[in-house]
């Protein structure tokens, strides 16, 4: 940030007659740091607010959204009956959180690091501003690859795949003699748009055939017509049709579901069907004599290991059902290589890139379950250790710069308290 | 230039609207095989797609198929004393061989009997489920007559939520009452308004004692 130290002893006719100087002098101003400080401290606001309206990860994706400049809060409705949340828009338009923090950091690293006059005595200085702007590249990196999901295994047995908390894909599966050769996808950035009856065709390059979905509902249950009947004109579509289901606030629950058609690629309406995230086993379709399964699911993310679940064991709190510790004994298998790993709370697997936290457990309601299942968090983000390098970083330079300035004080030459 | 002078920029910048999604898109996207692939479910039906194992066997064991239509004779033959007189019968439903109405208005509830496979234990649990409370295990169960045996007792209260996309109601109560029967497992399950439900127990209990098939 430009401040008491930066050149502002410059020639002011050079910044007038240099628009890119003037950029460069706006963009390091402290009166736009000032700017993007307060900014931020009310979008945090809003977002406290908003999330207790509409849950955690849809304000986040709201409020940190990169293809959106602005967006309108929505908070709770204050004084409701029983704490009733009822969402009320603010129709003021808050800048992106996402590009507050890229003008920021821009901001920083310009007034910072780069126009900052430097010299020794400043480098503990220069070492925070640039801790700072690397834990803003740092959460950059992980909101752009960060990739997390859960992994469940029961015991005994070996998964290579986690499951997104969120996102949902549509997977089409190649078959040959029984078996999957192939799984085509078709991603959630496609499909979240269509919530609430849009519709989108799906041009599928390299199969015989096209898909067209018609509705998406963000949360769904495929439901029997004659046990549930339709009660907002719900397509049915082979005694079944999709059932909408009170959004939650956390949206890990969500599960979504849709009405697609199978088109062939002249447009001819092959086959009608509902996809559910919640659906058992996927629905099959035959095209030109070969067999394809089509099945809507949380988008895996497939491992570059196998982890197999040896044992699981739990604690539970006396006289109660509740788990006091619980850990599982895993096996990595990665090609020949196998290690047996102990996972448990605050203890974590790390490998490849990949960390495994030990997350939940089941079935919790069987005291003595038959067997058992663990569920590990896992998460791959190449900038997971950043945050906690840009901490180091900051604290050694404002310790280094207390020190300096510390011992300036005490080696002052001191006036005399009495003249 | 004056830092200020960039505000307007930045504001319209602001309010620049994203593209949108085309109505059409090409799909290449693929991803590894991973061991979930193994051993792909081939020609599944609808209904094995969307209903549990346990809830398409009592659809099966009740006679009934998904269109509504009974699809096996005789399998609802089931005598019974109704216990009150605004007992009622209702319309056939599927999976229930008895279907049944107490009360009216706010105050109305429902019993019905249903034939079923699966185990004690995990019918007991879902009952629980249903309910968001804490399963008991089938030892710590009350005991009632049923069918000549003795039949374990399930009670619940709280919010009732039926599954497979009903809606869930606050305020409820279960009875429920559950015994192996000819190798099948044998329920009756009233629900409703949980004052009305605990009033009625009695009702509920002579209702079990005098069933018997034909």
């Amino acid at each position: 940030m430009e401040n008491s130290n930066s050149p502002n002893s410059r020639p002011k006719k050079s910044a007038a007659s240099n628009p890119l100087e003037a950029v460069v002098k706006f963009l390091s101003s402290t009166q736009l740091a000032t700017f993007l400080l307060l900014a931020l401290f009310v979008l945090t606001w809003f977002a406290t607010l908003e999330q207790t309206v509409n849950g955690l990860k849809p304000m986040m994706d709201k409020y940190f959204n990169w293809k959106e400049l602005f967006f309108f809060p929505e908070i709770g409705k204050p004084w409701q009956k029983d704490g009733a949340m009822v969402p009320i828009t603010i129709r003021f338009p808050m800048p992106s959180g996402f590009w507050l923090c890229v003008l920021f950091t821009i901001n920083l690293t310009l007034g910072g690091l780069i126009r900052f006059r430097k010299s020794p005595q400043k480098i503990g200085i220069l070492l925070s501003h640039f801790s700072i702007v690397f834990l803003m590249v740092a959460a950059g990196v992980t909101k752009f690859t960060e990739k997390r999901g859960a992994l469940q295994i029961y015991e005994g047995k070996v998964s290579d795949a986690a499951r997104d908390y969120h996102a949902e894909v549509i997977e089409i599966s190649e078959l040959a003699d029984g078996k999957v050769t192939k799984v085509h996808l078709v991603d959630w950035e496609f499909l979240k748009d269509l919530r609430g009856g849009g519709e989108r065709m799906f041009k599928l390059s390299n199969l015989p055939f096209d898909l067209k979905v018609t509705n998406l509902v963000e949360n769904a249950q495929v439901s029997p017509a004659q046990f549930v009947p339709p009660v907002k004109g719900e397509k049915v579509i082979d005694g079944f049709h999709l059932k909408a289901l009170p959004r939650a606030k956390e949206t890990e629950a969500h599960m979504a579901g849709v009405e697609l058609s199978v088109l062939s690629k002249g447009g001819e309406n092959l086959q009608e069907l509902l996809l559910g995230s919640r659906s058992l086993k996927p629905a099959t379709v035959s095209v030109d004599g070969r067999p394809y399964l089509l099945q809507m699911r949380k988008k895996l993310w497939p491992l570059p290991f196998k982890v197999q679940l040896d044992d699981f064991r739990v604690e539970r709190d006396p006289g109660t059902n509740r788990a006091a510790a619980y850990e599982s004994d895993v096996t990595r298998l990665d090609g020949v290589e196998t290690e047996e790993v102990l996972i448990q709370m605050n203890e974590p697997m790390r490998r490849r890139g990949w960390t495994f936290f030990q997350a939940n457990w089941g079935p919790q309601d069987d005291p003595n379950p038959a067997e058992y299942y663990s569920v590990f968090e896992v998460v791959h983000n190449p900038a997971d250790h950043w945050p906690l390098w840009s901490l180091l970083i900051s604290m050694a330079g404002l310790i280094g710069h207390f020190v300096y300035k510390l011992t300036l004080f005490l080696t002052k030459p001191r006036k005399s308290a009495v003249s | 230039m004056k830092a200020r002078a960039f505000l307007p920029v930045l504001f319209f910048g602001l309010v620049t609207v994203s593209c949108r999604k085309p109505d059409e898109v090409e799909i290449s996207e693929t991803r590894v095989l991973t061991t979930l692939d193994e051993e792909p479910a081939v020609n599944a039906t609808s209904s094995e797609q969307f209903l549990p194992p346990e809830v398409l066997s009592q659809i099966q064991a009740s006679g009934q198929s998904l269109d509504g239509s009974e699809a096996a004779a005789g399998s609802s033959a089931w005598i019974y004393l109704l216990p009150a007189a605004d007992w009622k019968e209702a319309d056939k439903a599927p999976m229930r061989e008895v279907n049944l109405t107490f009360g009216d208005g706010e105050q109305a509830g429902e019993v019905y009997l249903s034939v079923s496979g699966g185990g004690l234990q995990p019918n007991v649990d879902r009952w629980y489920r249903q309910f968001g409370a804490d399963t008991q295990p089938i030892a710590e169960l009350g005991r009632l007559e049923f069918l000549g045996k003795q039949g374990y007792l399930v009670e619940a209260t709280g919010r009732y939520e039926p599954g497979m996309g009903r809606p869930g109601k606050d305020g409820q109560a279960l009875l429920g009452a559950i015994v192996e029967d000819q190798g099948r497992l044998v329920t009756v399950k009233m629900i409703g308004p949980e004052a009305d439900v605990q009033a009625r127990r009695e009702q509920f209990v002579k209702f079990v004692a005098s069933l018997a098939r034909k």
